[in-house]
């Protein structure tokens, strides 16, 4: 490893004394445990790392602060692995993204060479013409766009989220955060220390590393933080948003923490930012504090000699740093003065470093990497200088606070002129900015700005508010160069380096018209690759107000939204959880071999198989209910109490029909519409006593209709309880005209006409079991709803299939009952209704009593009586018709006019039969419906009238002639 | 103690609603409690305060009111599960957003547990007593699963 430092250094990350091997395309490499890939590969002296997204140029290493989105691999199991951060594995294999035919070799680098006949928004204007070309360059995009590539037989992982919670949220584990988390702590504070890297230390573990203080207080800070019982530590760990009421997610190496806090701390450190000049993408070219991480975590020199362009004093502390290490420094280019009066550039001064004044680099020499470069002065008149060898150019001209919490949280930037950075304005009360981003550079400053974000959290977090305390700390000299920014005429001088954006490219966006920064960044595409603008933005925005001829903060800032980092979709799909509600028979019906299907949350039964085709079975389980018995679950059925003085009142005004008049041991239909009379649910109300009712609601919309009328309760003042037991009872639906003969022998009430008529409710036993009784027939047959405890549910099934062996009693599901209602042409909320259908669209007038002073919908459905635009119809077809499909259209003169809601083969008429939703004139026209199906084939219905069975109802009337009941008697 | 799940089967639930259910359960020697989302224990159980005039008796040996209504007495089925072992909290903590470590021995909860709406009592014990949850009957199987399914994650994790 010829680049790795001999000299073990204080803070390594490393672990010298294990090697470890990888491949890389193809080669073998050693390293060392702790390394990442991009630090071994270095240490090897590979700095060809990755090709660029549009351009296919060589790229390298630029932040090691996993902000490196030109150095991506790829495993045999894993793609757009980045590798600043990602530890390099022993027997690894790697491979890098976006490229053909390997590194060095880039079939497509010669992408490069046309670069200028692709300038910013090029797609937006090329290839459009002629037309019919348009889908082959489109293909020819999509092939080459995109980094990695997703190997589809890749297994579906998921990864399980938890929450977390603390008193303080610590983002950062610098020497701000680890301070403000142990002065937290010692106050008494339950902290969460949140950190990137994988260990704690921040810019004290690279850029501090010669100050023997620094490393004293360094370790200090360690000691406390482990012996702390209040704070936890989270390494690797990135807090990626800020959610309302303090939530942050903290993407961890073992999956998302959801973190609540009652206040948060963000000291989250600085960016580096990069410098515009041509050919600043060279590998070789890199931030100081890229190198110093290099330096200092994993022993690796970044280059043997380099040039420092300087615009602040951390630059030449660097510069000083890597001489010490044995990197040749060539000279200091200044483009700003800071710094160049201090300790560390007298030291490099005086041991001969040339250090050249209001100077910056014309251009970086090389092809796939740093081979020299030249130098010009900063105003324009300065001739360039010759070239000057060396394979590295280490920059710091300028830093941006990594404060995308605080303005998430609310908080705001603005530009300080003193310090050349954003820097944080105004910041919530309990998400408090701390040390470098909010301006403290030297220790000092970022010890005391801890301790004081501290305080007035702490004060924030007691009730109090100390705003004005803030900000006490900040540098009183510039870290950055106020323009970073150098011209060339050949241009290549790259602002963002993961969408390929040039100098030109942002002023020729702001040229055509995008001056504003939100319109540039979506024409340009600047700040919306993977590393969403982090050494883009505030470059583009300092372009973008020197066109403009204003200021940084007149300018403005794009808005910095989660998440902070790439997640993987594993993380963020977690755990699966999605509930699924059984029903009490559950069990009953596996027995009985039943096809399940998802109603809702619910699993309800389909149908039971048999030796035939499902729709066999179904037609069976159909003409069972007709001709003797059937047995439905309808456990599903929302189940609602309603008790106290003022239940009649509730349900008068909750409900389109007359509640207050239903007559104990009597149900009603019920219809529930909204506020602008739109049909929510509907169900049976039943009157148990006078101050106590039972509704049943949809299976889908119980909870809505629970939370609905608990609603009213509290708006209208009522003196009433709403109990939901949807699923504390089940129900079961007997239905068929042998049904009665058979409860009554159960049930200890008589069920005969007179003692217990149609639409009558009453309270029974089955073996001993207490049940409630309704006889409702949603089918159209006699039929007895038996409402009980789930406990029991089980043998009141199990007595009731007993019972009802003699007459042929059969199990049916909810296919068969959709085809036993739409014979009786009732409709299913949800399925014949939309967002959009009254009562009045669905041929229900009946159903609503505006006669009532007040019921909910009343003032919209007393307005739109008469003016309906749609009208639910019924059709039926010949027996050999195709069937056609719920929501195929209905065509009049070649437009829509309609829809089909239900169809279904009738087993009972003999042929298909339906109910469409269509336009008003056509259904007063009484024509043929003309119906498009699969294919565009067209098939014509014939208009019907509902009910199509049993128009007068008889047959829901016990002791009916046709009945076999009546022949038994 | 691993941490486990086991069903209990032991308590009758009955939901008691309306003016006079505090009197109620003082007739019965049940403790009333004081707030709302508050339980006290009693010799076969425990008694949570769901609402102003709403009360969840949780009973060994079964119980209801001796009175006529109201108030008005309606027989619960919930499934009961109870949590128990050392890491009970963690568990919780990778389905329901409340911080379970705040919760003491007698203390009652009503929220969500992986997407279902659960309530909870925090169970005696020296530490690792658990928790009780109690959920509808219908999402009982669904919520047994995902606790199985967490508990044997962590395990397959941590060993």
């Amino acid at each position: 490893m010829p680049f790795r430092c001999s000299d073990v250094r204080a803070g390594e990350w490393i672990d010298r004394s294990r090697t470890l091997r990888f491949r890389f395309e193809g080669r073998v490499y050693k390293a060392h445990p702790g390394d990442t890939i991009s630090s071994a590969l270095l240490a090897n002296g590979v700095s060809l790392l990755g090709r660029s997204f549009k351009y296919h140029r060589p790229r390298g290493v630029v932040s090691m602060a996993n902000h490196d989105v030109n150095a991506l691999f790829a495993t045999g199991t894993d793609t757009n692995i980045r590798g600043d951060i990602t530890p390099v594995e022993d027997g690894m294999e790697l491979q890098p993204v976006n490229v053909r035919n390997g590194l060095e070799k880039d079939r497509d680098r010669y992408l490069d060479w046309f670069g200028r006949f692709m300038p910013v928004g090029f797609y937006y204007k090329a290839f459009h013409r002629p037309r019919f070309l348009f889908p082959f360059f489109e293909r020819l995009i999509r092939q080459r766009a995109g980094l990695g590539r997703v190997d589809l037989r890749w297994p579906a992982r998921r990864r399980p989220k938890r929450y977390g919670h603390c008193d303080v949220l610590v983002v950062g584990a610098g020497p701000a955060g680890m301070t403000a988390a142990c002065d937290a702590a010692r106050r008494g504070c339950e902290v969460i220390l949140v950190d990137e890297n994988p260990f704690p230390g921040g810019s004290l573990g690279y850029q501090w590393s010669g100050n023997a203080d620094a490393l004293q207080w360094r370790q200090r800070l360690l000691d406390e933080l482990e012996a702390h019982p209040g704070i936890t530590v989270m390494t690797s760990s990135v807090v990626l948003g800020y959610y309302d009421d303090h939530w942050l997610p903290v993407s961890t190496p073992d999956g998302i923490v959801k973190v609540r806090a009652r206040g948060v701390v963000v000291a989250a450190g600085l960016i580096e930012q990069p410098a515009v000049f041509r050919n600043n993408d060279r590998p070789g070219v890199m931030m100081a504090s890229a190198a110093q991480r290099l330096l200092e975590h994993f022993g690796v020199l970044p280059c043997k000699a380099a040039v420092v362009l300087a615009a602040n004093p951390e630059a030449y502390a660097a510069a000083r740093q890597l001489q010490a290490s044995g990197v040749s420094i060539r000279g200091i280019a200044a483009c700003g003065e800071s710094g160049r009066e201090g300790e560390d550039a007298a030291a490099l001064a005086s041991g001969g470093v040339p250090i050249w004044p209001a100077t910056t680099i014309n251009e970086v020499h090389g092809t796939n990497a740093v081979t020299g470069v030249s130098l010009i002065g900063t105003g324009s008149e300065v001739a360039a200088q010759e070239r000057i060898d060396c394979d590295g150019i280490i920059v710091s001209t300028g830093w941006a606070p990594a404060a995308h919490l605080l303005y998430q949280a609310g908080g705001r930037l603005r530009y300080d002129d003193t310090l050349e950075m954003q820097v944080p304005s105004e910041w919530p009360d309990t998400v408090v900015p701390a040390g470098r981003l909010n301006g403290a550079f030297t220790l000092d400053q970022q010890r005391e700005d801890a301790l004081e974000a501290v305080r007035c959290l702490i004060a924030a977090m007691e009730g109090e508010s100390e705003h004005e305390a803030r900000s006490l700390f900040r540098d009183t000299v510039a870290h950055g160069a106020a323009w970073p920014v150098s011209r060339h005429p050949r241009g290549r001088n790259f602002v963002d380096f993961d969408e390929d954006l040039q100098l030109k490219d942002l002023e020729q966006a702001a040229r055509e018209g995008f001056d504003n920064v939100e319109l540039l960044k979506r024409y340009s595409t600047v700040g919306m690759g993977p590393s969403q603008g982090k050494h883009a933005n505030v470059n583009a925005i300092r372009i973008l107000a020197r066109y403009m001829g204003q200021g940084m903060d007149a300018t403005g800032t794009t808005t910095a939204r989660p998440m902070y980092h790439p997640v993987r979709l594993e993380d963020l799909a977690g755990r699966r959880l999605r509930p699924t509600r059984l029903s009490p028979l559950h069990d009953h019906h596996r027995a009985l071999s039943a096809e399940f299907m998802e109603a809702g949350e619910w699993l309800r039964v389909a149908h039971y198989s048999s030796q035939e085709s499902p729709s066999a079975a179904i037609a069976d389980e159909v003409r069972a209910v007709r001709r003797s018995l059937g047995l439905i679950d309808v456990s599903t059925l929302g189940k609602i109490e309603v008790v106290g003085p003022d239940a009649a009142r509730l349900l008068e005004g909750s409900y389109t029909m007359r509640m207050g008049n239903l007559k104990a041991g009597m149900t009603r239909y019920g219809l529930i519409v909204d506020e602008s009379g739109v049909i929510e649910d509907d169900g049976v109300v039943a009157r148990l006593a006078e101050d106590r009712f039972y509704l049943s609601a949809t299976s889908g919309h119980a909870a809505a209709t629970y939370r609905m009328l608990q609603r009213h309760v509290l708006e209208w003042g009522l003196d009433v309880h709403v109990i939901n037991r949807t699923g504390q009872l089940g129900a079961m639906n007997l239905a068929g005209p042998e049904s009665r003969r058979v409860l009554e022998r159960l049930v200890d009430i008589p069920l005969d006409e007179d003692a217990f008529p149609n639409l009558g409710a009453r309270e029974s036993r089955i073996d001993d079991i207490p049940v409630r009784l309704l006889r409702v027939g949603f089918v159209g047959e006699l039929a007895y709803e038996i409402h009980a405890p789930v406990s029991a549910m089980g043998r009141i099934w199990d007595a009731l299939m007993e019972a009802g062996a003699s007459a042929g009693i059969r199990p049916f599901g909810v296919e068969a009952q959709r085809i036993l209602r739409l014979e009786k042409g009732h409709i299913i909320v949800g399925q014949d209704t939309d967002g959009l259908t009254t009562p009045f669209n669905a041929g229900m007038p009946w159903a609503v009593h505006l006669k009532k002073p007040f019921f909910r919908g009343r003032p919209a459905l007393a307005h739109l009586k008469g003016r309906e635009s749609q009208k639910l119809v019924a059709f039926a077809l010949p027996p050999d018709s195709p069937l056609p499909r719920e929501c195929h259209l209905i065509i009049e003169e070649g437009d829509i006019a309609g829809r089909v809601t239900s169809v279904a083969n009738s087993p009972t008429l003999g042929h298909p039969i339906g109910l469409a939703m269509v336009e008003s004139g056509l259904a007063k026209r009484e024509a043929l419906l003309q119906i498009r199906i699969d294919g565009g084939q067209m098939v014509s219905a014939r208009r019907m009238a509902t009910p199509f069975y049993d128009p007068e109802g008889k047959r829901q009337v016990a002791g009916y002639p046709e009945s076999r009941e009546e022949s038994h008697q | 103690m691993s941490t486990r799940i086991t069903e209990e089967h032991r308590l009758a639930l009955h939901q008691l609603v309306g003016p006079g259910a505090a009197e109620a359960l003082a007739d019965s020697g049940l403790p009333q409690p004081p707030g709302e989302l508050e339980a006290l224990p009693h010799d076969q159980g425990f008694v949570a305060r769901t609402g102003a005039r709403e009360y969840l008796v949780a009973h060994r040996l079964g119980w209801t009111p001796d009175v006529t209504m109201p108030p008005w007495c309606f027989e619960r089925c919930d499934r009961l599960l109870r949590l128990q072992g050392k890491t009970w909290c963690e568990v919780m903590s990778e389905l329901c957003s409340h911080d379970m470590r705040r919760m003491s021995p007698g203390d009652w909860f009503m929220g969500s547990v992986g997407g279902v709406d659960v309530w909870l009592y925090a169970m005696g014990g020296d530490g690792d007593g658990g928790v009780l949850i109690g959920c509808d009957p219908s999402l009982g199987d669904y919520l047994r699963r995902v606790l199985d399914a967490v508990i044997a994650d962590r395990y397959q994790r941590f060993n």
